[in-house]
């Protein structure tokens, strides 16, 4: 297969950005992961999707409208769901400031945009196996 | 920094504010134009890649269904099961082969010996001839002499009994050996048709199949660096596949970068109204020449973003024409490792089935004539085994003329007191016994030497004929199972290429085309352009001095200016335009060795 697999189908992948196409782009290269992935547009919709329902993995990006992702992350951890939930941050940000604010709020992961989709995938693949 | 110089009052701006709101709004309506554009577009490129992604994974697991078939384990075994198999029929034909070159030689030693027999019989018809008229001429003379103490008809009698007997079998012998020289003659030619004729074409077959099977394990090296050619062409399409996504990215990065900008001129026009409101601490004039200053960087951020944007999409075009090239090059991968072109539309495994169906047919064809050879040898046997009992009575006649020739010596004892005529007889018989003897020594030693050579031939024998059919029968049977596993083979590496072919033009095609509507950069470089060029004009309309910006750090919406910068990108435009003594130096992520094997853009905590 041109992107590998792996099959994964009692996770619950959550992805926050309030851009389609990036939501778009980041279903693409988890496909071959054959897990459930839910699209959400806002930080305050991710919080409740996570509250809801049981998320096995947060991708969220940075500035989103309603509650951006260091809020997003700091609220999660602040709970006993949230607590151990991997988050990895997928962000156009570069600089240092951010990840530093990030590492503080809890972040697992931090990457950058733009991603390659192999990369993306194997990461995931390493989180949630 | 250079603009014209024309400072006016400190309280009046040079422009009124809904100059400024229409001139900064301009590039706002624009920008907004481009966010839906854009993401429409690059919303169709992402769905046209998920699409293409999973027609060129169909036709990729099609190729390595192909290599399966080709070059995997299963088709190695299946080329060393058929090369067993052709040295299997190899070795029968060579023992067909053996038997025949034994037989004919021995034919040919039962011919030789049958050729002996003539001149013994020929002998033995004189003999006859000789012992008839002496028959006659015994009873002539011993009708001249009537003597009650000797039985001169016995003799007379005995003599034409013996000829008649002799003659009798002398002609049994001579159409039983005209018989077997028949067989013989007929069985030696089906051998040599065997071992020559028919051998040469078997080695031909055999040795056409080896080579054949020569070239598949050729062909399978072939095939083998033809994997890797594969492999490479799987490994582009990923590569192409990912640089789209990678591209289709930069929709985000930009839309980011263009949203500060949009941000920041509305900030502008807010600052511009609060001062004119007269809730700013700066002077409208300097504030306007700031702005304006402003408005040349946020030219610079839009040009930044335009080459961002622009270079992009022309990568995803650049990659989408590559991924129609590679979708193409791996259905001439796999064709070039089936050994296929599309004329013929066969396979390499076409050029094993003629080989192993000639030998297939030779073996056959070999297998009747050795079936008729084994007949005519059996016919040989027997009739040579009928003579066995002929040996006997020409032994018999020997015997038998020996006491007819003792009878003669007697009577021509008794005879010659009266006379010399019967002497003559009796020495005749004699002569005639003697000569039996050794005409029925030389008989007896060649029908001796066919017997003999003939129950060699029973010895070389090929046994039982229906034990070599069944022989025949089975590699016939597993020839035609391979053949069958060939054919199949062939059939399906045959559709699959065909399909292949089938789904790579349209998805090449259908790749093409949407590479070809894909206009967004040109729209996008309009837009930009424009938008760029209103805020580059605001700029030309107005100088500033770094005092002006010395004067403006403060104000908030200048430093909200510079915090709403996420990428060093921006930054990195900021002190260029505005010089190094206006940006917050926010340091560039540092590179950790934990990311080194993800990526360098990924940071792990």
């Amino acid at each position: 297969m041109l992107l590998a697999e792996t099959d994964l189908p009692q996770s619950r992948i959550l992805v926050a950005d309030d851009s389609l196409v990036a939501r778009r782009m980041v279903r693409f290269a988890l496909q071959g992961l054959h897990c459930k992935i839910v699209e959400v547009e806002d930080g305050l919709a991710a919080w409740e999707q996570v509250r809801s329902d049981d998320v096995s993995l947060l991708i969220t990006d940075l500035y989103m409208p309603k509650m951006d992702g260091i809020e997003l992350i700091r609220k999660l951890r602040s709970t006993d769901d949230g607590i151990d939930m991997p988050i990895i941050l997928l962000t156009n940000a570069t600089c240092e400031e951010q990840e530093r604010e990030a590492r503080q709020a809890g972040v697992s992961l931090f990457i950058r945009k733009p991603f390659q989709p192999e990369q993306l995938a194997e990461l995931v693949r390493q989180v949630l196996c | 920094m250079e603009g014209l110089p024309l400072k006016t009052d400190q309280a009046a701006m040079q422009w009124s504010l809904d100059e400024w709101n229409d001139r900064l709004s301009r590039p706002g309506r624009d920008l907004l134009e481009l966010q839906a554009l854009t993401e429409n577009n690059f919303l169709f490129i992402g769905d046209q890649l998920r699409d293409f992604h999973l027609r060129s994974g169909k036709i990729a697991a099609a190729a390595a269904e192909v290599q399966r078939v080709l070059a995997g384990e299963a088709a190695v075994e299946g080329v060393r099961h058929m090369q067993a198999l052709i040295e299997r029929m190899s070795s029968f034909l060579d023992d067909i082969h053996q038997s025949s070159l034994k037989n004919a030689s021995t034919l040919r030693s039962i011919c030789t010996a049958l050729a002996s027999l003539d001149t013994p019989l020929q002998a033995f018809q004189r003999i006859t001839r000789t012992l008839q008229i002496i028959g006659i001429t015994t009873r002539i003379e011993r009708s001249e002499y009537s003597d009650e103490r000797s039985d001169g008809t016995v003799l007379s009698e005995g003599l034409r009994h013996l000829a008649s007997m002799i003659s009798g079998n002398m002609q049994e012998i001579i159409d039983q050996v005209a018989s077997l020289r028949t067989l013989s003659e007929t069985a030696l030619r089906n051998e040599s048709a065997l071992n020559t004729s028919q051998s040469a074409r078997a080695r031909g077959a055999i040795n056409n199949a080896r080579t054949v099977f020569s070239e598949q394990v050729g062909n399978r090296q072939q095939a083998l660096q033809r994997s890797d050619d594969l492999a490479h062409t799987s490994v582009e399409i990923s590569r192409c596949i990912a640089e789209v996504v990678s591209s289709v990215q930069f929709h985000d990065i930009t839309h980011q970068q263009i949203e500060h900008v949009n941000h920041t001129l509305g900030s502008f026009c807010d600052e511009m109204a609060r001062g004119q409101r007269g809730g700013g601490s700066v002077d409208l004039s300097t504030l306007e020449c700031v702005v304006a200053e402003g408005c040349r960087l946020q030219a610079e951020q839009l040009e930044h973003s335009r080459s961002e944007l622009c270079d992009a999409v022309r990568r995803i075009i650049g990659s989408l024409h590559d991924l129609a090239d590679a979708v193409l090059a791996m259905v001439e991968d796999a064709r070039a490792l089936a050994g296929s072109t599309r004329t013929d539309g066969s396979t390499f495994f076409a050029a094993v089935e003629p080989a192993i169906i000639a030998v297939a047919a030779i073996l056959k064809e070999n297998l009747a004539t050795a079936a008729r050879s084994a007949q005519a040898v059996h016919e040989v046997i027997a009739a040579s085994v009928n003579m066995v009992h002929l040996v006997d009575e020409i032994e018999r006649f020997g015997a038998e003329m020996k006491v007819l020739a003792l009878n003669a010596s007697i009577e021509s004892v008794h005879v010659r007191d009266g006379g010399s005529a019967l002497g003559v007889i009796a020495d005749s018989i004699q002569e005639l016994a003697h000569e039996a003897l050794l005409q029925t020594d030389a008989l007896s030693h060649g029908l001796k030497d066919i017997t003999t050579c003939a129950e060699s031939l029973a010895d070389i024998g090929r046994g039982d004929m229906a034990l070599e059919g069944e022989k025949v029968n089975n590699l016939q049977a597993d020839s035609d199972f391979m053949l069958q596993n060939l054919r199949g083979a062939n059939r399906e590496v045959c559709t699959l290429l065909e399909k292949m072919d089938a789904d790579s033009g349209s998805l090449a095609g259908d790749i093409v085309e949407t590479a070809e509507m894909v206009h967004v950069h040109d729209e996008a470089e309009k837009i930009l352009n424009r938008a760029a060029a209103v805020l580059f004009d605001v700029a030309g309309n107005f100088s500033t001095s770094s005092d002006d910006w010395n004067q403006v750090r403060h104000i908030p919406v200048f430093q909200q200016m510079q915090r709403r910068y996420s990428m060093q990108s921006e930054r990195k435009i900021h002190r260029r335009v505005l010089g190094d003594v206006s940006v917050e130096d926010v340091a560039a992520p540092a590179k950790s060795k934990a990311d080194s094997a993800f990526g360098a853009n990924v940071e792990l905590f």
